[in-house]
């Protein structure tokens, strides 16, 4: 993909979101520990914001937040610094968000948080060289299908999501949903 | 192919004079990247764009156990002073009056989206602040900004800041007539003035169209106008009344009156006069002297009028003056719906969320409507959707506020209701603007590189707490406005709020524990007519407690028609400090952590890797006891002042600051008398020429109060300058604090080692 600025969104189970303050902590403790192979910098409580990051981990090269952007809970990566290699920007953004996933769903103090791999939301944040219209849609595609399936199995299908050219580009990827994080981000790592 | 690039795209579009500066600065950043330029350059030259340092990016931040290191991939590279390359900074944004246009409003939305964390912040001088911005990012940001008419240039460093104004000027209903044209030709005839590049530190403006009401503050603006007409023979003439010098920050002064009565034809000339003083007499070394409040006060008023007339009249005349007086329609609004009248009642909700939201505006049949933005935030997806609500109901009539919240103008009554319900839909149709929920607050330490305590967490945390009782609170408990600040530097403007917080920390048993001084007597009216002065400090998770302590009383034994400040007042400050040091006690470490961790972080407070001393716990050692004592020396001189006692609250503030650093003395000199020129010298030689006395950011400001407040003593003493010598007071002791917890942390490092 041209652009570096890769969003990817992964839902929760939202029976299984955990309370703000308890994901603040785990992610103090990110930072900490160093869990993640990247350079992280700080969480930020945005909970008093309606439908937006309501926590943010602030990293170097990307940022995670749990958001409630289109309504509904979810993990949210956004890649800001992205490998320069541009056939592996969409695989290295995936990588990251299911690693992560994988990561919160099996701390013990957000008590069981599910998230699904079976619809993800796929934006890419750069107006200029991917505006929302359907002939960045059509020089993308096969990438996003190429790595959709690689990620979430043969099952997995891109669609296109019109829309305001105010928005940013946006695709959805939806899949049978039988692979778990963990199972996502093992297809992508051992490439 | 390569991918595409701004500057090209941009190219047609932008004014030639900003293409040609953000070109200028694009080359900037790939020079100091090469080495070429010198750092403290290169700092200056990305602030005066608005690129502003943030929290971490020295590269180290403390994790609640012990200080690590962030490593960027850029290593070393800095782009200012112990300021790294690739930590993310601040980009303000200028925003002249809080004047915006929708498709102004989307394009900050988008670069919020694409180059920040989707949140655009809403600064108490109507401003837009986006956070974690990479400096490479920030020239591309700038052109598409400049597109739509929006530039940085000068949103910090030593400049003409953002030019605010009452943003319901020209709808409101006790105004002299509407500023806005005058503060958009002030804005752009002094930007990039020659008279305006040499400043030693920044200057603020702020205009409104009357004396009474809070929408300008011109009280604390470098220059605050307030609009005046008079009648000369007959004839109608406009004006502004003008003050100087005012300012918050460390040291609170209220602008003094200039003139009561600049013309509308000379009032470029006359800013511009104020201008080439303040370059020429302004403090150029010590930075904490050097705002135009300290040039006044310096001199006089009646001397520093006496110059201003004296340079106005060496002015070469400039046909800008008063060439702008020819277009006053350049901000003109035009309503996009015909005025109507609201019919129906609506729902409960609507009529709370229209009882402190909407005020009807002078022209008849119009109403300009508040968007309440908790804590001044809003999403990229809300700042669309609320540019489409504008293009809906009320066209390209914007503002942003100095109470950090939003505002349409020009809604046609009969439309609130649907109004109301599209910001419903977004999260925003909540009542309750410019009431006790509606609660300002500075970065504080969430991205503030100064911040001592979290104002942000705080005021979360306080606005939570009272939603949840809005409905049931007093009416004169509802109207009471509540600001924190994360430090002394008062970016939350707790000076001018009836309830006021002030971040500092205190050393309990060998661990730091976040505090606000808790902030009282201050006027949010009369253009923030009255400061308040802080009572005491108590640990951060007691403040709730004090907010219900404090609007319970006031709404028990308030009088009729009674003031909160009135209140105050009238109840003695010895009153409120009892309340202060009920709630001051802060619990064992041992018995509950959670005083020793802030609002919102669950890290533990305490800095650096100082362990439990030996003189913790049961033995307080003297110099806590000293420092608790010049505490209360402070507060005493509070109540002298109170009782028009200026000389001798001005000796017991200077007796406060000598407490404090007699305390610090003995830790190096432990037969140090108590005479204050042996403590002073002491203080000097063993302290502050040793820099041990030395805030990291402020430097050996706080202690330069203490050696002013020890020359001077004898000299004359009016009220005014007594209730500056108590906030040095107040601060020095503050720093005092600091600086023995500094010592507690180099003598653990020195027996650790």
């Amino acid at each position: 993909m041209k652009s570096p600025r890769i969003s990817l969104k992964l839902y929760a189970d939202q029976a299984t979101v955990p309370p703000h303050a308890k994901l603040v902590e785990v992610w103090h403790r990110w930072i900490k520990e160093g869990v993640l192979s990247e350079l992280l910098v700080d969480v930020v409580d945005y909970g008093h914001v309606h439908r937006g990051p309501a926590v943010l981990l602030v990293g170097h090269e990307s940022d995670y937040a749990l958001d409630y952007g289109d309504g509904r809970a979810g993990l949210l990566y956004v890649r800001k610094r992205a490998p320069d290699d541009a056939s592996k920007r969409l695989e290295d953004a995936l990588l990251r968000v299911a690693n992560a996933a994988k990561l919160l769903e099996a701390e013990p103090l957000l008590g069981g948080l599910k998230l699904e791999t079976s619809s993800v939301l796929l934006r890419v944040l750069d107006r200029l060289n991917a505006p929302n219209e359907p002939a960045t849609w059509e020089a993308d595609r096969a990438e996003i299908e190429r790595v959709a399936a690689r990620a979430f199995g043969e099952g997995a299908r891109a669609a296109y999501v019109a829309g305001d050219q105010r928005e940013p580009f946006t695709v959805r990827i939806e899949s049978p949903g039988q692979r778990s994080a963990a199972d996502v981000a093992a297809a992508l790592g051992a490439a | 192919m390569a991918p595409a690039r701004w500057k090209d795209v941009l190219a047609d579009n932008l004014p030639e004079g900003l293409a040609r500066e953000i070109d200028i600065f694009e080359t900037q950043i790939h020079l100091r990247k090469e080495g070429k330029i010198e750092e403290k350059l290169f700092a200056e030259t990305r602030l005066r764009r608005g690129a502003y340092g943030q929290r971490y990016d020295n590269g180290q931040r403390h994790d609640g156990e012990a200080m690590r290191d962030l490593t960027f991939p850029s290593g070393s590279l800095t782009k200012g002073p112990v300021t790294l390359w690739d930590a993310p900074g601040m980009q303000r944004i200028k925003v002249p009056f809080g004047k915006l246009s929708a498709r102004q409003l989307e394009v900050l939305a988008e670069c919020a989206e694409e180059y920040s964390d989707a949140i655009l912040h809403v600064t108490t001088r109507q401003d837009i602040q986006l956070h974690f911005v990479h400096i490479d990012d920030t020239p591309d940001m700038m052109r598409r900004l400049a597109a739509v008419g929006i530039t940085t240039r000068e949103a910090c460093g030593n400049s003409v800041r953002n030019v605010t104004a009452c943003p319901y000027a020209g709808v409101c209903n006790d105004e002299s007539f509407d500023v806005a044209p005058y503060a958009h030709a002030v804005t752009y005839f002094l930007l990039g003035h020659d008279d305006t590049q040499d400043f030693g530190r920044k200057f603020k403006i702020a205009f409104s169209g009357c004396a009474d009401h809070p929408c300008g503050l011109t009280s604390f603006h470098d220059i605050g106008c307030i609009a005046r007409v008079r009648e000369v023979d007959g004839v109608k003439q406009r004006g502004f009344e003008l003050y100087v010098g005012g300012g918050l920050g460390s040291v609170p002064h209220q602008a003094k009156l200039l003139d009561e009565f600049v013309s509308e034809a000379d009032l470029l000339p006359t800013m511009q006069a104020v201008c080439r003083l303040f370059s020429r007499y302004g403090e150029r070394e010590n930075r904490a002297r050097a705002r135009l409040k300290f040039v006044i006060k310096k001199m006089g008023i009646e001397e520093f009028t006496r110059l201003v007339r004296e340079e106005r009249a060496k002015l070469r005349d400039d046909p800008r003056w008063t060439a702008y007086l020819g277009d006053l329609d350049v901000v003109r609004e035009v309503p996009l719906k015909p005025a109507s009248k609201l019919e129906v009642a609506g729902s409960a909700a609507f009529q709370a969320w229209r009882r402190s939201n909407v005020r009807p505006q002078a022209q008849a049949g119009y109403a300009t409507v508040t968007v309440t933005l908790p804590l001044g935030d809003m999403t990229s997806d809300q700042a669309r959707s609320l540019a489409e609500i504008g293009r809906t109901y009320t066209g390209d009539t914007l503002r942003l506020t100095v109470e950090q919240n939003f505002a349409f103008r020009w809604v046609s009554e009969a439309d609130l209701p649907a109004l109301h319900e599209a910001l419903v839909a977004i999260g925003l149709g909540e009542p309750g603007a410019n009431t006790i929920t509606d609660i300002t607050a500075c970065p504080g330490t969430d991205t503030c590189k100064l911040g001592i305590s979290s104002s942000r967490g705080l005021a979360s945390e306080l606005r939570k707490r009272l939603r949840v009782i809005e409905g049931d609170l007093d009416p004169a408990a509802r109207a009471l406005h509540i600001k924190t600040s994360g430090c002394f530097n008062a970016c939350g403007q707790h000076h001018a709020a009836d309830i006021g917080f002030l971040g500092v920390s205190r050393n309990v048993g060998g661990r730091r524990v976040p505090h606000f001084q808790v902030v009282v007597g201050g006027e949010w009216t009369r253009n923030a007519g009255t400061y308040g002065l802080a009572i005491g400090a108590i640990p951060s998770k007691s403040v709730p407690e004090m907010v219900q302590r404090l609007s319970a009383r006031f709404v028990a034994e308030k009088r009729d028609g009674e003031t909160f400040s009135a209140f105050i007042q009238r109840i003695g400050k010895k009153e409120v400090r009892a309340m202060v040091d009920a709630l001051s006690p802060v619990p064992a470490y041992e018995s509950d952590r959670s005083y020793y961790s802030d609002w919102g972080d669950p890290r533990e407070y305490s800095i650096g890797d100082m362990g439990v001393g030996e003189c913790a716990g049961e033995v307080v050692p003297y110099v806590i006891m000293a420092l608790a004592a010049a505490e209360r020396e402070v507060f005493e001189a509070q109540v002298l002042l109170d009782e028009g006692k200026a000389p001798e609250a001005d000796e017991r503030a200077f007796r406060a600051m000598l407490t404090a650093a007699r305390a610090l003395v003995r830790e190096k000199v432990p037969d140090v008398s108590d005479d204050p020129a042996e403590v002073t010298a002491q203080f000097r030689s063993t302290l502050v020429d040793t820099k041990l006395f030395f805030d990291p950011f402020a430097g050996a400001k706080f202690a330069h109060y203490f050696f002013r407040a020890e020359r001077e003593r004898g000299a004359a003493v009016d009220a005014e300058s007594a209730h500056q010598r108590i906030e040095e007071a107040q601060l020095f002791v503050d720093a005092s604090h600091q600086c023995y917890d500094r010592l507690m942390e180099s003598a653990a490092a020195v027996a650790a080692s």
